[in-house]
C-alpha cells in the first residue's frame, strides 16, 4: 500500500513538472539538433546550419529549433536523441556519436523522419549510410573528411628535404584514426617515412610528443583531434621550442599556436547540410541526396605568423599569398 | 502532455532497467562488500565492446551476451586478486584494472577490421537480441520487456545468493572483515568472488546498452560510477531499505527513478547548459523527500 502511495506521489510530481512546460502546438517546422559536446568547430557547424536555413527563408516564423547537448555523456545522449526524434520533423546530429544516436533512436521508435548529420568523418564506417553516393535510407548529411593529401603535400612544400613525418593523435578518437590512416597512406605514397604515436588523454601528451621529436620527426601532423585541439597550447609550446613545425587538422588549432592548416571550414560544412535540410523540407528524399563534402576551394588555408617567426623558417611565397594569416591568441 | 509523460516513462524504464544491472553491481561492491571498486567504468565498456565485437563478426547475440557476463566476472576477479593477493589498496587495484581494460577494449573493438585497434564499433544492421524478440511491434517495447526480464532475474538471483551461507559470509566480510575472519570465513575469497559477481552484472549492463545503442564506444563507460551510485542513493531514499529484499529492489529500481528525473529535466525544454543544474536540484529534492516526510509526521504528531 505504502509502495503504491509512493508511486502516486512520484506521478504527481511528474505532472507538476509538466504544468511548467508550455505546450505550443503550431505548424512551424520543428528541427532538432543534437550536438555531442561544446566545441568551437561543432558550434560553427551548428551556426552554419541555422544560417543556411535562414538564408533560404526559413526564419523564426517558419521553424523552431530544439537544441540538446549531452556534453559527452553517452546515456543522456540516448535520452536526448529519443526525445528529439519524437518531437521533431527533422533532426540533425553534429559529430558521429550524436548522428548514430539519432539514427538508432529513429529506428527504435519506428519513426520515419529524416536524420541529417554533419562533422562525421566516415559515415559508411559508422553505418549511417550505405555508401556516400547513395545513402539509401532516411539518413544523409555532410562529412568533415579532411583534405589529408593536401595537408601532407603542405609538409613537403614547407621542407624540401623532408624524410620523417610524425603523426600524433588521441587513440580513443575514431575520426582521428581514420585521418591518421589516410595520412600514412599519403606519406608512403610520397616515399617518406612516418612515425605514428598516440596519446590516451591529457597527461601523456608531453612525454609522447617529446619522444616523437627525439625519435626524429621533422614535421608533426595532427588531425582534427578534439583532445589535442583542446591542449594545443601545450603541444605547440613543446613543438615550437624544438623548432618543429606542426601541421594541424583545423583552424582553431592554428590559432592556438600550430603552424599551418588546410582544413575544413565548419561553418561552410554546416551551411551545406543546412541547404540539404531546405531541399528535404521542400520535398526531396534524403536517399537521393549524396553525402556532401567540401571542395578544395571551400577549405581554408590558414597560417600562424607568430609561429612562423618563432620557428624562423622560410615559407614559400605561393603559400603565404593564398593563406589567411592569424596570430597566436 | 500525456504523450510526453508516457515517453518519459518509456525512456526511464528502457534505460533504467539496463542501468539497474549496473546499480546492482555497484551495490554489491560498494554497499555489501564495502569495497570502492573503480573497475566499473572499465567493465561496463568491456561488456559493450565485447558484445559489439562478437556481433560485428557474426556471432549469435544471445551467446555473446551470456559470454559478456563471463568476461565481466574475470575482470572483477582480477581486481580482487590484485587487492587480496598482491595487497594493492582497493581503490588502486580498481584503477589498475580499469586502465588495463581501456587497452583491451580497444583491441576487442578492432577485431575483424583492418587496423589493430579501433575506438568504436557500429553494428548497423547486424541483429541484436532485441531483434529476435518480437513480442511487440515497436522495438522500444521489446527492449523494455527484455531488460525487465533480465533485471528481474538478476535481482532474484542476488536475493537468493545473498541469503545462502556463502552470501551471508560475503556480507559479513563487508561489514566487519576482522570479525568475519575470526568466524572462519575466507575473506579474500569472498572479496574476489564478490567483485567478480559485481563486475559480471556491470558488464551485462554494458552489453545490453551497446545492443540498445547498436554501437559500442570506448567512452561509453564514462560516468557510469556516478550513475550507479546516484541510482542506489535515489532508490534507497525513495523506496527504503527496511529488509534486504526491499533494499535490493530499491537499488534495482533506483536507476529508473534517476532516469525519470533526467527525462523530466530534458523535457522541460531548458537550454542544455542549464540541465546539469536542474539535475542537481531535482536530485536534492528527491533525496530530501524522506526528511521532509519525517518533518511532516512530527508536525502531525504534535497537532494530535
Amino acid at each position: 500500500m505504502k509502495f503504491i502511495k509512493k508511486i502516486v506521489v512520484c506521478m504527481l510530481l511528474l505532472c507538476c513538472a509538466f504544468t511548467f512546460t508550455a505546450c505550443n502546438k503550431d505548424d512551424k517546422i520543428k528541427i532538432g539538433i543534437l550536438q555531442s559536446a561544446t566545441h568551437s568547430a561543432l558550434d560553427a557547424a551548428r551556426e552554419g546550419f541555422m544560417k543556411a536555413l535562414e538564408d533560404a527563408g526559413y526564419d523564426d516564423t517558419k521553424v523552431t529549433y530544439d537544441f540538446e547537448n549531452p556534453e559527452g555523456n553517452p546515456a543522456n545522449m540516448q535520452l536526448m536523441a529519443k526525445t528529439l526524434v519524437r518531437k521533431c520533423d527533422i533532426v540533425l546530429g553534429i559529430a558521429t556519436d550524436a548522428a548514430v544516436a539519432l539514427k538508432v533512436a529513429a529506428e527504435t521508435e519506428g519513426t520515419n523522419i529524416p536524420v541529417l548529420f554533419t562533422a562525421v568523418t566516415d559515415a559508411v564506417d559508422a553505418s549511417l549510410v550505405e555508401s556516400n553516393e547513395h545513402p539509401n535510407g532516411r539518413v544523409t548529411g555532410t562529412s568533415d573528411i579532411n583534405p589529408v593529401a593536401d595537408q601532407i603535400a603542405l609538409a613537403k612544400q614547407l621542407k624540401q628535404d623532408l624524410k620523417k613525418v610524425g603523426i600524433l593523435y588521441t587513440i580513443s578518437e575514431t575520426n582521428s584514426k581514420v585521418q591518421a590512416d589516410m595520412a600514412i597512406e599519403e606519406i608512403e605514397k610520397e616515399g617518406l617515412e612516418y612515425l605514428e604515436r598516440t596519446v590516451t588523454g591529457v597527461t601523456d601528451i608531453q612525454q609522447t610528443l617529446k619522444k616523437l621529436i627525439s625519435d626524429g620527426a621533422e614535421i608533426i601532423y595532427i588531425p582534427t583531434d578534439n583532445n589535442l585541439a583542446k591542449n594545443m597550447v601545450s603541444v605547440c609550446n613543446i613543438a615550437n621550442e624544438s623548432k618543429i613545425p606542426v601541421i594541424c587538422g583545423k583552424e582553431n588549432m592554428v590559432k592556438a599556436g600550430g603552424l599551418i592548416t588546410f582544413g575544413v571550414n565548419y561553418t561552410k560544412l554546416g551551411e551545406m547540410v543546412g541547404a540539404m535540410a531546405v531541399q528535404i523540407i521542400e520535398g526531396a528524399d534524403p536517399k537521393d541526396l549524396p553525402v556532401g563534402r567540401l571542395s578544395q576551394d571551400e577549405c581554408n588555408l590558414v597560417i600562424n605568423t607568430s609561429t612562423v617567426s618563432i620557428l624562423g623558417i622560410e615559407i614559400p611565397s605561393e603559400i603565404m599569398e593564398k593563406a589567411t594569416k592569424v596570430t597566436t591568441e | 502532455m500525456l504523450d510526453t509523460l508516457r515517453f518519459i516513462l518509456n525512456d526511464a524504464l528502457n534505460l533504467g532497467f539496463a542501468y539497474g544491472l549496473l546499480a546492482l553491481g555497484i551495490f554489491i561492491s560498494y554497499r555489501l562488500l564495502d569495497f570502492a571498486d573503480l573497475t566499473a567504468e572499465g567493465s561496463f565498456t568491456l561488456g559493450g565492446a565485447f558484445v559489439a565485437a562478437l556481433i560485428f563478426n557474426g556471432a549469435n547475440p544471445f551467446l555473446a551476451t551470456l559470454l559478456s557476463i563471463v568476461v565481466g566476472f574475470v575482470a572483477g576477479i582480477i581486481t580482487g586478486l590484485l587487492h587480496t593477493k598482491l595487497k594493492i589498496p582497493s581503490l588502486l587495484s580498481g584503477i589498475i584494472t580499469m586502465t588495463a581494460l581501456f587497452s583491451i577494449n580497444m583491441i576487442l573493438m578492432g577485431i575483424g577490421k583492418t587496423g589493430k585497434f579501433d575506438s568504436a564499433v557500429y553494428l548497423g544492421n547486424s541483429k541484436t537480441i532485441y531483434d529476435y524478440i518480437g513480442i511487440f511491434k515497436q522495438k522500444y517495447l521489446n527492449i523494455i520487456v527484455v531488460n525487465f526480464l533480465v533485471i528481474t532475474l538478476a535481482t532474484m538471483f542476488c536475493y537468493w545468493l545473498f541469503g545462502t551461507e556463502f552470501g551471508m559470509s560475503l556480507r559479513a566480510t563487508g561489514m566487519n572483515q576482522k570479525m568475519a575472519r575470526a568466524q572462519g570465513i575466507n575473506t579474500s575469497f569472498m572479496i574476489i568472488i564478490g567483485l567478480g559477481i559485481s563486475n559480471a552484472l556491470i558488464s551485462l549492463s554494458g552489453a545490453l546498452t551497446a545492443q540498445t545503442n547498436q554501437s559500442a564506444d570506448c567512452n561509453m563507460g564514462v560516468g557510469t560510477l556516478v550513475i550507479g551510485l546516484a541510482s542506489i542513493i535515489v532508490g534507497e531514499a525513495i523506496f527504503g531499505k527496511r529488509s534486504f529484499l526491499n533494499w535490493i529492489i530499491s537499488v534495482a529500481l533506483g536507476s529508473v527513478l534517476y532516469y525519470l528525473i533526467i527525462g523530466i529535466a530534458i523535457n522541460l525544454g531548458l537550454d542544455s547548459y542549464l540541465l546539469k543544474l536542474l539535475y542537481a536540484i531535482l536530485i536534492i529534492i528527491v533525496l530530501t523527500a524522506p526528511f521532509i516526510k519525517k518533518g511532516f509526521m512530527k508536525l502531525k504528531r504534535k497537532e494530535s
